[in-house]
């Protein structure tokens, strides 16, 4: 193994340490402790590296080394544990006793795991610069960024050059961990998905596992894992599974906030914190994030016919370094123009063809139902409809029935978006299509299946509720 | 009902739902199953680039590239110009790529007039060619070469091995 690989391992322990400190601790069952460490640890590790590196360079300090990134870490760990106090989270689920679908789901869970290492690899030693978009766009710009100097304009001179109006979650990632390995290698950029994959397993076991019995948290997770575009996603050195698990762990934050009370075990300024960093990832993370928020909040207000604007505020004052960093990036030193493009004149003749709605239905569904597209997801979307066919056929009153409803609304307004960015691309439709569709259902297919899986498999026996079954 | 018969059907209900969950997550972990061998068939299949391949494809022209700040590309595969562009950065700091049509596959005669612009506005500008053909790279300077003259400039090879090489397009 490459010695470098040292780097990701350290920073994503870091990151879990310090998520442990404000989440894990306060969760009332271990698999529950671990689940939340690892699920927002990744994000934590990701954002701080990425924006630390990004503002570093802002502020004409250069690209940061070592000691920068313990300085952001003891800062962020201390305001952790200053914020995070001692309480235990309420919300938890009632039968925590091991069970046979549990111990089905941990074996399914490890082969998985020895299959996604056995990839790694393969990959490190097949395909090590990961797929052409990775090529071309993320890890590319990481290296111009890595190999440009100190001054902001002369990396932001290059960085525009390749797809300008991408933000740097990801470039700055990689570049972080070069700093602090001094020197680039290949090993860091194709683990660096480590930290995705791991965070999206363990977002989607505690999403689930907070409101369903864990065997059906470890179904959700080994069905999302085992998924062929999420697997090669994993190793393609792309952003769309970044935006995926930062989309998941923002909407389990935003969960907390409007049902954990005073017991919440996410703080809203780390929802917030990770809503900014959508935002950070991909331009289509800014939208999710607004649908979101927009979701949940409404959620809220029709609930109790009010808002906690406290923690909404909260919220807000967490999402200020990723969406700062993303205004400085795209406003203040790049114009693209690329939402004039979209939203133009020609906007209503696009929408008013026929022929393109057929085209992107027929793109959408050749996608998602068996066939031609078929290889790339398995059998995930059918698995899915079945679920939703038992939804639909089953009440679920209660507070886990407004969770699973609110993550499946999130989830059609995610998909609507979608459809409706392709009805109005000024790129050529079907080149458009082709090179990113798959790319973009992989991003919202966890919150898909985890709206599902609460709502098929939810039990609200902590809650004090009683659920039709 | 009394209360055994209520027992009873309870039971027998409970007991209905616990065998349909168990079929459910039997046969999710069944999709999974067949899932990950799709995936394990992709990994297998998985082929690009190496590093060094593309420090050796490219080497020399890094080399002759220390300092340039202006430089083009021509090449008739946009897998060869992202790897090109990989391994030359950032030395390239100002890279046109040569759009090909994509029904034909062909260098249009846009873009040479592109080049010939660029090169008049400040000679000599210095384009890395990629083809996946000798012929394809021969093809490709006779036509610019032709399209440049009508400027008065003229079209060097100034590095060449097979199908990658580098030009020197000027006075």
């Amino acid at each position: 193994m490459d010695s470098s690989l040292i780097v990701p391992i350290l920073v994503l322990g870091l990151g879990c340490l310090l998520a442990f400190g404000v989440v894990g601790r306060r969760q009332a069952t271990i698999p529950l402790g671990v689940a939340g460490s690892l699920a927002l640890g990744p994000g934590i590790a990701a954002g701080c590296l990425s924006l630390g590196s990004f503002f570093s360079v802002v502020a004409g300090m250069g690209q940061p080394g070592l000691g920068s990134f313990l300085a952001i870490a003891v800062v962020f760990g201390t305001a952790i544990f200053l914020a995070a106090g001692h309480r235990r989270s309420s919300i938890s689920h009632a039968d925590p006793l091991p069970r046979w679908d549990v111990a089905v789901g941990w074996v399914v869970s490890a082969a998985l795991a020895v299959g996604y290492f056995w990839s790694f690899t393969r990959s490190l030693d097949n395909r090590p610069l990961g797929s052409y978009d990775a090529m071309g766009i993320w890890t590319y710009r990481a290296l111009q960024w890595f190999r440009s100097g100190e001054s902001f304009p002369e990396i932001i001179g290059l960085l525009v050059e390749s797809q300008p109006g991408y933000p740097l979650l990801l470039p700055g990632l990689i570049v972080s961990q070069f700093n602090l390995w001094g020197g680039e290698s290949i090993a860091i950029v194709v683990a660096t998905g480590w930290f995705f994959v791991i965070g999206l397993a363990a977002v989607t076991y505690f999403a689930v596992a907070r409101w369903a019995r864990p065997g059906a948290a470890l179904a959700a997770m080994a069905l999302l894992l085992s998924t062929p575009n999420v697997w090669r996603s994993a190793f393609a050195q792309i952003a769309d599974l970044p935006l995926a698990y930062l989309t998941l762990t923002a909407a389990v934050g935003l969960t907390d906030l409007v049902v954990g009370g005073e017991h919440r075990s996410v703080p809203a300024w780390l929802t917030g914190f990770f809503l900014g960093l959508m935002v950070w990832t991909k331009n289509e993370g800014m939208v999710f994030s607004l649908i979101l928020v927009a979701v949940f909040a409404f959620w809220a207000w029709i609930s109790r016919g009010r808002l906690d604007l406290r923690g909404w505020v909260a919220v807000a004052f967490g999402s200020v370094p990723g969406v700062l960093a993303t205004v400085i990036y795209k406003y203040a030193w790049v114009t693209t123009g690329e939402i004039d493009r979209y939203l133009g004149w020609e906007l209503f003749s696009r929408l008013a063809d026929p022929q393109r709605w057929y085209d992107v239905a027929a793109a959408f569904a050749a996608q998602l139902l068996p066939g031609s597209n078929g290889a790339l997801w398995g059998g995930t979307w059918l698995v899915l409809a079945g679920l939703l066919v038992v939804s639909a056929i089953r009440q679920r009153p209660g507070t886990v029935g407004r969770i699973a409803a609110m993550y499946g609304i999130a989830f059609g307004l995610f998909f609507v978006f979608d459809f409706a960015v392709y009805l109005i691309t000024p790129e050529p439709l079907q080149w458009h299509l082709q090179t990113s569709l798959d790319r973009l259902l992989l991003q919202i297919l966890p919150i898909g299946v985890v709206a599902a899986s609460i709502w098929c498999a939810g039990d609200a026996k902590s809650q004090g509720e009683t659920l039709i079954v | 009902m009394n209360r055994n018969e209520v027992e009873q059907h309870s039971s027998s209900a409970t007991s209905r739902v616990g065998w349909v969950s168990a079929a459910a997550l039997l046969l999710i972990y069944g999709v999974c199953l067949v899932n990950a061998g799709i995936a394990i068939d992709f990994t297998r299949r998985l082929n690009g680039p190496r590093p060094e391949s593309l420090d050796r494809r490219y080497g020399d022209i890094r080399q002759q590239l220390d300092g340039v700040e202006r430089v083009a590309y021509a090449s008739d595969s946009t897998n060869r110009f992202l790897g090109a562009r990989y391994a030359l950065a950032p030395t390239i700091l100002d890279i046109s790529y040569i759009e090909l049509r994509r029904e034909d596959r062909s260098i249009t005669g846009y873009r040479l007039d592109a080049i010939a612009d660029e090169a008049q506005s400040d000679p000599p500008l210095r384009v890395v060619c990629d083809f996946s053909s000798s012929d394809s790279f021969s093809t490709f300077v006779d036509d610019l070469s032709a399209v440049a003259a009508e400027r008065g400039l003229r079209v060097e090879v100034t590095q060449r091995a097979g199908s990658i090489g580098l030009l020197s397009v000027g006075g």
